[in-house]
Formats: structure tokens, C-alpha cells, sequence
């Protein structure tokens, strides 16, 4: 006996478990008489000057409904918004339905007074007796509705708040195939005071100091960049160059060791600076060693036969030197043939 | 001559001689010479780092013209501008003109013999050249970084340019060249502040400010040499929202550049409301706001704005000639004689047919047959009920968020509201029980009708 009585305690349990779980989706309804996952009714609306809309079941086109009421606050505004809406979608893809039923005694008079090219983007359709507006059981105004191909009712969101016209369009684009997965809308800003933010523009600043050969003030700056991002790649790289042009070679071969670069033209250009450093503090044979190994992931790069160039001529070895500074030049112009015949 | 007489000839003469050497310094040569750049002579024209190339290479003559070999006296070969531009490339094609070009002193900034800096100008740095025309960014606080480096180059062209202020490029590219991450963010935002695009010294000063970030002023001050609108709302209205009119006011909900909530609020409405709302809040004038989560919090039924996160619905934000900040009148009392003004509020969402209307089948459930139920409580000529004699305002745990109770004096009378399918029915401390019923309707004898 008092296993049934559990049992059916726990059967309540469950039950009242479930109501408060969809409790939160019980006061969301958007209308009173059809809800999401519902087939959409067929229904017919015609305005005094004769213009007549349709939705049946012998076509699959989506559909777009927005109920407004004739006393709706900042009506302009959202039209103007709807219109903006399917203009764009309009330009993305084929034809589909997006209409705006008017309730209440204003409507035919708001809809005499409508501009023509907006109508023709986002027509109207007048309801001044309520019976649309009962037939799907609208609360309040603006509700839209967004209904598949297949005629099932996708969305529905009453109130115009922040997401109202930004959901409409993410859920007809995903109605209509546009979007994939999550068509809500996301809450996001723009602070550019974002780690990456900062240490880019503190990194702009270092190149373009840098071109001004203003090196002590390009390294400051990417001092900066280094604390925001301790491990930035592109960072590294540029303090590295900086180090070699201002003769710093053991800082640079210092700072390069600690780059973990992942792609092959970073690691081609760690190898680059490591032997531009090299190369200044006389170990030429180390210097080429890594530079034929960068040379193996970045065969065309200018840079690195320049410095190779750098190198020989160091050694003495002009024909060496000039082979490679050709190649270099090639690599920048594309004609090897007559860079090579220009020094004949 | 006597001897005092001589002596003093003597020392006139050698008085004479120590002058006219001093006079003439170095003894000047009184020929033609090959360089003027010598250890002896103008030494100093070629010791700095950078030497202008007619000075190494000895061609003094480039420049300067000899007019008399003996007297060692010269003129410049050309006048002003001209004489810079034998040589180098006429820097003045653009639109604006940097002043000293214009009037040919390209010498107010260029030392013609040597220099610390590459460029040849007279000071060791840009901003040391700079400053002694152009005050701009001295001083300031919070310094833009090509002004705490000290290069003003990096923005504006030295020579001349197409553009206004003698920038190197329209204002807003200039900026998204170091402020890349900002540019490619703002592309992917829909809501963007129209200064943020297009016109970014709108408000940041480009040199440097007072304010962090550069900031012309603090908000809600920068905001307001705009937004004179909101400005008067927020200053001028009988019920102001402090947190509009406090320092930082504007940027307790608005970003400044981008977001992809419309207004460019920072979140959804609710959540900027909920920081402060949270809790009890008390006004200015000393009345106390009540907690709006605490209303809200477990409710199964909220009001459509409040499901929708967005309190704007019924409240203006800035401030608002209405109690509570509504946007449009509404009754503050339980009772109030109905007119359709009033309810301004609630008929910016619900059609106002809903309480005109005394027969109906589309506009609302809540009738007994096709007898609207609304018109029979709210639209009265003395003792009309206002909704929220029913309806909570903001949530409840009762469906169409019909209030648990209603306060009456200092009773709290519990409303019981049932719904059924086809109807439902109450028992208040107001009435009787009624209940009622779309498809069979209920009837009462008229003494007790709810229609009365």
C-alpha cells in the first residue's frame, strides 16, 4: 500500500515538476488561438480599394504576419523597420509572403495614406472589425508570426521590445533557408577597449613609428602590446625585426626562442630573424643554416633570399650573394629572366 | 712725440688690432674656395648625424651664390621655395598647404646644413618642431599615442594634402589604420552609433583630453551636445530617472561605437534595468521604488513587455511627465472614472475596442457569451476598475497575470481567479463569485448581474 501511495506521489512529483518546467513558456503565449507547431489557417483578407490577400495550402511560400494595432506606438517606425526587413531578405532569395494586418477603426484610414512603394515592399491589410485579429486570438499589438513552407506556424513574438524586428528577420531567413541553427538573437557589443583591440593598435603604432625609424619609441610601444598579450605571435615577431634594425641581436635571438609559432611563415619568419641576428653578431654559418631551413616552408620569400644574400656578401662570396639577391628581386617582380639580363 | 703720448699710440693701436681680429674672427679668405666646410670654417654646418647632401659633398655653391670673392660675401642662388625645389620635388600639389611651404620659409622647419634627424628638421624630434607653432596635445592627461610619442606625422602631413587639417587621410580611415580591430568589429554589428562609423573626433579629441578615452567631456555631457532631445527629458521632466542625469549617466545602458541590440543598449533592456532595479531603489525625492525582481521572480505569468525583456514597453527611460516613468497615462488609483485618455498606457498594445466595445466574439476571451467582461469592469462613469484592479502589473503566478490579491485598505483580499477552457470565474473580496462562460454563457438575475 504505501508503495502505491509513493508511487503515486512521485508520479505528482513528475507531473507538477513539468508544469513549473514549462511554466515559463505558459506565460509567453503570443496568441490565444494558435501556437508554434500549429498549421497555420488559411484566411483571406481584402481591403476597401479591392487589393485581396490569400494564404492557402496549395502553396508553399513562407509567410511573414505582423498583427498591429491602428493605435500602435511608433507604427512608422516599425513599418519602415518590416520594410527594411524584406528588402533585404528580397535580395538574398525567391519569393515569399510578408503582410501586415491593420485591426481596429483606424485601419482603413492609415492604409489610404500609405506611401506606395512601401506598400508594395511590405503590403498592409486592413482588419477594422477584429475578426482576423479574433480568428487567431491576438492580446496585443505588434505580434508577428513567421510560418514555414510546410505551413506550420515557426514563431510566433508579441511586443515590440529590442529583439522584436532583428527576430522576425532571423527567423524568416531561417524559414527560408538563409540561417542555419540558432536563429535567435545574440546580445553583443563593441568595446574596442578588447585585449585584441588594444594590443593592435598598439602594434599599428609600433609599424608605423617603425617606418619612421623612430625605433626606441616602436619598441616601447610594443613593450605594451607584449604586456597585454604576453603570448602574440605577430607581436613577437615585429619586436624581434625591431631588435635586429637597432643591433639588439641577443634580445632578438632571446625573444624568438620564446615564440611558439604554429603556421609555416611564422615559423619561416622566427627562423628569418633568428638569422638576421645571427648574421650581425658574425655566426654566418648558423645564420645559414636557418635560412635554408626557412627557405624549405617559404621557397619565394623575398626577405629570406635577400638576407641569404646579406650572408654571402658578408663572406666574400659576390656570385653567391647576387644569385640570391636576383632571386629576391624576382620574387618581388616575377621575371627572373630579365632581372638576371638587366645586370649583363 | 713725448713719451706718454707713444705709449698711448701704442696701446690705441694694439687696442685697435685685438679688435679688428675679433672682429673678423678666423681670418676670412679673400678667393674663391673649394668647400666652405672646413675644421677652421663653418665646422658646425656639417657635425650633425645627418648632413643635407650640397654640405657633404662640399657644393656649397648648390645654395649659395657667390656676389664678392674678397669681401667673402654671398647671396642664395634662388629665393625661397624655389631654391628647395631645384632639387627636391614640389611639395605643395595638394589642396592644403602647410603655412610655412605656402610662404616659402621651408627653412622654419628644415635645417638646410645638418640635423639630428633624418627628416633635416631643426629640433631632435617632430613634436619639439611642432610645438613651437601648434600647442595642441600639450599637456593633457590622457594624451592620444601618436601625441605621447611625440609624432605628429603619423596623422598629419608636414607638406601638403587633400585633406582638412592637413590630415594624411579622411579622418575616420585614419583612425581604423591603428584602430583595425575596431573597424572589421564594426562591420559585424547592425546597431551602430553614427560617430563610431564615420566620425570618430565627434567625441574623442584626436590629441588628447581631460577625460579617459580622450573624451571631449564626461557623459552624460558629450552625449547631450547631441542628443538635446533626451537632454530636455532627462533635465526637464517631472519624473526624472537618476540614472540618466548621474556622471557616467548615458553609459550605464548605451555603448558608444556598436551593438547588436537596437539603441545600441548594452543588453537586453531588462537586464540594464535589473543592475539597479534589483533591489529596492529609493528616489530623489525620497519615495522608495520596490524591487522589480522580487515581483517578477518565479512568476509563472509575466506582462508581455516584461516576457519580451523590455521594460521600455511602458517606461521611458530618460524621464517622463508620468509617475513611475510610464510612457502614457495610466491610473494611479483602483478606481477610476474610465475614459479612453487615460488608459493611453495600456491601449498602446491592447486595442481600446477591448473596453468600448460591450458585445464581441473576437476581440477577448474574458466575456460571458459574446458580453465583454472588460467593458463591464473598466468602462464605468465613477467606479470603473483600472486593470490593475486585476492584472498585475508586472507578473503573477494566475494565467493573463490576474493578481493573487488585491490590496483593500490594509487587507490584502485574495482574488482566487480560475480559468476553465471555455471560461473561468472569481471569487474577490469585491464581488460575490462570478463565474463566466464564452460558449454557455451565465446567467444571473439582473439585481445581481455583473453587468450592473
Amino acid at each position: 500500500m504505501w508503495a502505491r501511495i509513493y508511487g503515486r506521489l512521485w508520479w505528482l512529483v513528475v507531473l507538477i515538476g513539468t508544469i513549473c518546467g514549462l511554466a515559463p513558456l505558459l506565460g509567453q503565449e503570443g496568441l490565444r488561438r494558435i501556437h508554434v507547431g500549429d498549421t497555420m489557417p488559411e484566411f483571406s483578407l481584402t481591403n476597401k480599394d479591392g487589393t485581396t490577400f490569400r494564404y492557402e495550402h496549395k502553396q508553399a511560400r513562407v509567410l511573414g504576419l505582423v498583427l498591429i494595432g491602428s493605435g500602435q506606438t511608433h507604427l512608422e517606425r516599425l513599418a519602415t523597420e518590416i520594410e527594411i526587413v524584406v528588402q533585404k531578405l528580397q535580395s538574398e532569395t525567391a519569393a515569399f509572403d510578408c503582410v501586415g494586418v491593420i485591426s481596429g477603426s483606424g485601419a482603413n484610414e492609415l492604409l489610404r495614406t500609405r506611401d506606395r512603394d512601401a506598400a508594395r515592399v511590405f503590403p498592409m491589410l486592413a482588419d477594422p472589425n477584429f475578426a482576423f485579429w479574433g480568428k487567431l486570438g491576438a492580446i496585443a499589438t505588434p505580434t508577428a508570426v513567421v510560418v514555414g513552407a510546410d505551413h506550420k506556424v515557426q514563431w510566433i513574438k508579441a511586443g515590440y521590445g529590442y529583439d522584436f524586428v532583428p527576430g522576425f528577420h532571423a527567423q524568416l531567413g531561417k524559414a527560408l533557408g538563409l540561417v542555419q541553427g540558432d536563429a535567435s538573437v545574440r546580445v553583443e557589443t563593441l568595446e574596442n577597449t578588447s585585449v585584441q583591440a588594444r594590443r593592435d593598435s598598439y602594434l599599428q603604432l609600433a609599424r608605423t613609428l617603425a617606418k619612421k625609424r623612430r625605433l626606441e619609441a616602436a619598441m616601447s610601444e610594443l613593450e605594451r602590446a607584449r604586456q597585454l598579450d604576453p603570448n602574440a605571435v605577430d607581436v613577437a615577431l615585429d619586436f624581434g625585426e625591431l631588435l635586429c634594425r637597432a643591433g639588439k641581436n641577443e634580445a632578438a635571438l632571446k625573444m624568438m626562442t620564446g615564440v611558439k609559432a604554429e603556421s609555416n611563415q611564422d615559423k619561416a619568419r622566427v627562423m628569418l630573424i633568428s638569422a638576421w641576428a645571427q648574421r650581425q653578431t658574425g655566426d654566418l654559418n648558423a645564420a645559414e643554416a636557418l635560412l635554408t631551413k626557412a627557405l624549405a616552408l617559404e621557397r619565394d620569400s623575398a626577405r629570406i633570399l635577400y638576407e641569404l644574400g646579406k650572408v654571402h656578401q658578408t663572406r666574400g662570396d659576390a656570385d653567391k650573394a647576387l644569385s640570391c639577391y636576383r632571386k629576391a628581386l624576382a620574387a618581388v617582380f616575377g621575371d627572373a629572366e630579365a632581372v638576371g639580363s638587366s645586370q649583363k | 712725440m713725448t713719451g706718454i703720448g707713444r705709449t698711448c699710440g701704442v696701446a690705441a693701436a694694439a687696442i685697435a688690432l685685438i679688435l679688428a681680429v675679433q672682429a673678423r674672427g678666423e681670418e676670412r679668405p679673400t678667393s674663391t674656395q673649394k668647400t666652405c666646410v672646413t675644421e677652421e670654417c663653418h665646422a658646425g654646418y656639417a657635425k650633425k648625424p645627418f648632413v643635407h647632401g650640397p654640405v657633404g659633398l662640399g657644393d656649397c655653391k648648390s645654395c649659395h651664390e657667390e656676389v664678392d670673392a674678397k669681401a667673402h660675401t654671398y647671396k642664395l642662388t634662388r629665393e625661397g621655395r624655389d631654391l628647395c625645389e631645384y632639387c627636391h620635388l614640389d611639395q605643395t600639389t595638394k589642396k592644403n598647404v602647410h603655412e610655412p611651404l605656402k610662404t616659402g620659409k621651408c627653412t622654419d622647419c628644415h635645417d638646410p646644413h645638418s640635423s639630428e634627424s633624418k627628416a633635416m628638421i631643426r629640433e631632435k624630434t617632430v613634436a619639439d618642431l611642432c610645438v613651437k607653432c601648434h600647442q595642441t596635445g600639450k599637456d593633457v592627461q590622457f594624451p592620444h599615442g601618436p601625441v605621447a610619442v611625440g609624432e605628429c606625422t603619423i596623422c598629419h602631413s608636414p607638406h601638403s594634402t587633400d585633406h582638412a587639417k592637413l590630415l594624411v587621410d579622411e579622418p575616420t580611415n585614419l583612425c581604423f589604420s591603428c584602430h583595425v580591430v575596431t573597424k572589421d568589429e564594426l562591420s559585424q554589428f547592425e546597431f551602430v552609433h553614427k560617430p563610431a562609423k564615420d566620425d570618430c573626433i565627434g567625441c574623442h579629441n584626436p590629441h588628447g583630453a581631460a577625460n579617459p578615452k580622450m573624451l571631449k567631456a564626461d557623459a552624460p555631457d558629450l552625449c547631450f551636445s547631441c542628443h538635446e532631445d533626451i537632454r530636455k527629458l532627462a533635465t526637464d521632466s517631472k519624473h526624472k530617472h537618476s540614472a540618466v542625469t548621474e556622471n557616467g549617466g548615458c553609459l550605464h545602458c548605451h555603448t558608444p561605437h556598436a551593438s547588436t541590440v537596437e539603441f545600441i543598449l548594452k543588453d537586453a533592456p531588462i537586464t540594464l534595468c535589473e543592475s539597479c532595479h534589483k533591489d529596492q531603489v529609493k528616489t530623489a525625492d525620497g519615495k522608495v521604488v520596490p524591487s522589480f525582481t522580487q515581483q517578477v521572480e518565479g512568476k509563472k505569468y509575466p506582462h508581455g513587455p516584461v516576457a519580451q525583456k523590455d521594460c521600455a514597453g511602458c517606461h521611458s527611460t530618460h524621464g517622463s511627465e508620468n509617475f513611475r516613468l510610464l510612457i502614457k497615462d495610466y491610473p494611479q488609483l483602483f478606481y477610476a472614472p474610465f475614459s479612453p485618455d487615460k488608459y493611453a498606457l495600456c491601449f498602446s498594445c491592447h486595442p481600446e475596442s477591448l473596453v468600448l466595445t460591450e458585445r464581441t466574439s473576437d476581440l477577448t476571451d474574458f466575456r460571458n457569451g459574446d458580453l465583454n467582461l472588460h467593458y463591464v469592469h473598466v468602462n464605468k462613469p465613477r467606479q470603473g476598475r483600472t486593470c490593475r484592479a486585476c492584472h498585475a502589473t508586472h507578473a503573477s503566478d494566475l494565467p493573463k497575470h490576474i493578481r493573487e490579491s488585491v490590496p483593500y485598505g490594509v487587507w490584502n483580499l485574495p482574488i482566487q481567479y480560475q480559468k476553465t477552457d471555455t471560461g473561468g470565474g472569481c471569487k474577490p473580496g469585491c464581488h460575490q463569485p462570478f463565474t463566466y462562460d464564452r460558449t454557455s454563457p451565465v446567467t444571473y438575475p439582473d439585481t445581481v448581474s455583473p453587468a450592473k
